[in-house]
């Protein structure tokens, strides 16, 4: 496998002096195209720190990230805007929806700063929609969907721009456990489609389906090791959302 | 700096629909502004057109003025040196420079009681003019004859009657029908003159609109049974009564014990020049020549109706910068409002910035997100203002019904809504540039 994603001696520094908060302590980590990894720690340990540096939105205090063998620099302002968009797919827990928008409009907003036209961004958030099942609840405004359904739009506009890494934080944090199960299903499938992920999760269970598990306590990793993976076996009957 | 996107103008249109009712009272002093603007751009435009068609009314601008002045200080006690206006001077002019279309030399001897029977005599401006008079200054006969060369020739005792003067003194002949009044003799100051001619009213140019459009009649009183008259600029025309020059002097100066030669002195000497092009070099030699026969003594101005024009442009400009001023105001405080607004908007806004910046936007794009939207409440607020400005210029109109009718061009529309869209882009910079320097992960975390 080929290393996508490389920190070097990462670490995150909130604060000065009295108010100080290592948030991350100085971290290699290296993400391989294809993997499915979960990180996983308690709260405050700095999972979603380590997702943000992982998705160019925050930058680290120290140490340097490179993308596909290239280090990235901390000072690129639109460049990283434009990583975030053409790269990287974020989902979040609290979905992250504009509500003002449809759900069309919302999977086609990353395409508009990527700079497709108007008929190009249509057919591919269409085809992104149905990608997560969700090709019949269009013109819905997130207010009128599910959790579920919207957690879907939300990974659907993750995908749409065919980004190379998928970073969700806590995907199904805000959902019930059958509703988080076929959202996992759904990443799992994404997996199995070859879709490299990175998870962020406190719930050992959800951490089971990744192939790799990092273990986050204190802003250090605690635990690097790959794992089986997979759907548990007792999730036979597809959840319905 | 800008990407302007169809999708932004969309999305900035449906920001201000979203918040219909704030977005249109952080319109309101852009309404305003705008209005008031286009407003005071068509009084003036208006009052300048009014003043041109009457200049073209008085004979154009083609037309040079000698007056009567005091001469400057140091010159006082000897003024008695100079002979004053005169008809010499008349002469001098006329046979001197060429270009001279014609000499129209002015006596006003004030206004008199005019005797007809036994009637109460009612008070009228006369005046002692040459033929010229009447065309030169767009005078046209309605009755009888104007006064011609022989009349001044022979000093004789003829008048002829602004319309205004032969009502006051026959009585309007819609109650009199079927008087003819050329060939009746009157009184002035006692002195016999016949009738030989009435004029055709002279009206400016708003009153015979009115009057033809039938709001008004001749005497200028409503048609629609409103109280009232409307006002005639031109009526001092009509209240006159015009003698020829030779015998105003005549009879009227020379009538002193110790007279023992006519008093030839005028009012005013009014030079009509063939070629507008000429005026600054006959103005100047008239000077000259004025100079000369007044023996150095500065006791005469001379005046082409461009500086008339000039004067009274420059006055409707004086007013028109308070009306900007005021404009001004109201485009600033809109202004300051509108970027209050949307400092607001930003504030309250601040998780969708950061979820745009997550999927991608660049600051750029968040900078014109919010410059696209406070650009575009401006610019709904200047098509409303320009909306505005009709109904008020319609007020100012029916407020001011005598005055010159306000002119909206579509240069002013356009300085206008100018206005307004650059109002919107100066308030929106500062909110735009602080919305893009937002730390996406900050705005994120912001709930
Ligand atoms: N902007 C900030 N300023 C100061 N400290 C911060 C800031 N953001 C995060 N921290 C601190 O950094 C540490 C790691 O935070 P992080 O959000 O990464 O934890 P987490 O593992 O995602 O927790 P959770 O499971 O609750 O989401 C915490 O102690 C937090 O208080
Ligand atoms: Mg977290």
């Amino acid at each position: 496998m080929t290393a996508f994603l490389q920190l070097e001696k990462i670490s995150k520094v909130y604060g000065k002096g009295m108010t100080e908060v290592i948030a991350l302590q100085p971290t290699d980590i290296t993400i391989d195209k294809g993997q499915m990894v979960a990180i996983i720690g308690p709260s405050g340990s700095g999972k979603s720190t380590l997702m943000h540096i992982l998705g160019f939105l925050d930058t680290p205090t120290t140490g340097t990230i490179k993308l596909e063998g290239q280090p990235i620099s901390r000072r690129l302002g639109n460049s990283l805007a434009r990583i975030r968009n053409r790269e990287i797919g974020f989902v979040f827990q609290s979905f992250n929806l504009l509500p003002k928008l449809t759900i069309l409009q919302n999977v086609m907003l990353p395409l508009l700063y990527a700079g497709y036209r108007s008929r190009a961004r249509k057919k591919m958030a269409m085809e992104a929609l149905e990608r997560v099942g969700l090709g019949n609840r269009v013109t819905h405004r997130p207010s009128e969907l599910s959790g579920g359904q919207c957690q879907r739009a939300a990974i659907a506009r993750a995908l749409v721009t065919n980004p190379r890494i998928l970073l969700a934080d806590e995907p199904t944090g805000n959902l019930d456990s059958q509703t988080g199960r076929s959202i996992l299903e759904l990443f799992w499938d994404l997996h199995q489609q070859g879709q490299t992920i990175v998870l962020v999760t406190h719930d050992d269970l959800v951490a089971q389906i990744a192939t790799r598990r990092i273990a986050l306590k204190d802003g250090a990793v605690a635990v690097d090791t790959p794992q089986t993976g997979g759907l548990p076996a007792e999730w036979t009957n597809p959840a319905t959302t | 700096m800008l990407t302007l996107t169809w999708e932004l103008f969309l999305d900035g249109l449906r920001e201000i629909w979203a918040h219909k009712f704030r977005s249109l009272l952080t319109m309101t002093g852009i309404i305003l502004a705008v209005a008031s603007v286009v407003s005071v751009m068509a009084l003036i435009e208006g009052s300048k057109a009014a003043m041109r068609e009457g200049m073209v009314e008085l004979g154009g601008v083609e037309r040079i003025g000698v007056h009567n002045d005091d001469p400057p200080e140091e010159q006082s006690s000897i003024r008695d040196r100079s002979p004053g206006l005169t008809m010499a001077d008349v002469h001098i002019i006329e046979n001197n420079i060429e270009g001279i279309a014609a000499m129209d030399p002015e006596l006003h001897i004030g206004s008199h009681r005019i005797h007809y029977g036994g009637q109460r005599p009612p008070r009228q401006q006369v005046i002692g003019v040459s033929p010229p008079h009447f065309p030169v200054t767009n005078l046209l006969l309605a009755e009888g004859r104007l006064l011609n060369n022989l009349d001044l020739h022979l000093e004789s005792r003829v008048v002829v009657l602004g319309s205004a003067a032969r009502d006051n003194v026959f009585g309007i002949p819609e109650d009199e029908p079927g008087l003819n009044v050329v060939g009746e003799w009157i009184l002035i100051r006692n002195q016999p003159f016949k009738v030989v001619g009435v004029l055709e009213q002279s009206e400016h140019p708003n009153f015979r609109q009115a009057r033809e459009k039938g709001e008004i009649d001749r005497l200028g009183r409503y048609t629609d049974g409103r109280r009232g008259t409307m006002r005639n600029h031109f009526q001092w025309r009509n209240n006159r009564i015009y003698l020829p020059i030779t015998t105003t002097a005549s009879i009227f100066r020379s009538e002193f014990q110790d007279a023992d030669e006519v008093d030839r002195s005028l009012t005013f000497l009014g030079v009509q020049v063939e070629d507008p092009a000429d005026l600054e070099r006959i103005s100047e030699q008239m000077e000259t020549l004025l100079f000369i026969s007044h023996r150095g003594i500065r006791d005469f101005r001379v005046d082409t109706r461009l500086d008339w024009a000039e004067r009274i442009e420059r006055n409707i400009r004086n007013l028109a910068i308070q009306g900007f001023m005021i404009a001004g105001i109201s485009l600033v405080v809109g202004g300051i409002g509108i970027t209050n607004i949307m400092m607001a908007s930003i504030s309250e806004r601040i998780r969708e910035i950061g979820i745009r910046k997550s999927i991608g936007a660049t600051g750029r794009a968040i900078f014109s997100m919010i410059l696209v939207e406070s650009t575009l409440i401006c610019l709904i607020g200047g098509l409303l203002g320009l909306a505005g400005a009709f109904g008020l210029i319609d007020l100012i109109a029916n407020l001011t019904e005598e005055e010159a009718d306000p002119i909206v061009t579509t240069w002013s529309l356009m300085v206008g809504l100018g206005f307004a869209v650059s109002v919107g882009i100066m308030a929106g910079l500062y909110p735009a540039v602080k919305a893009s320097r937002l730390d996406p992960i900050t705005a994120l975390r912001y709930e």
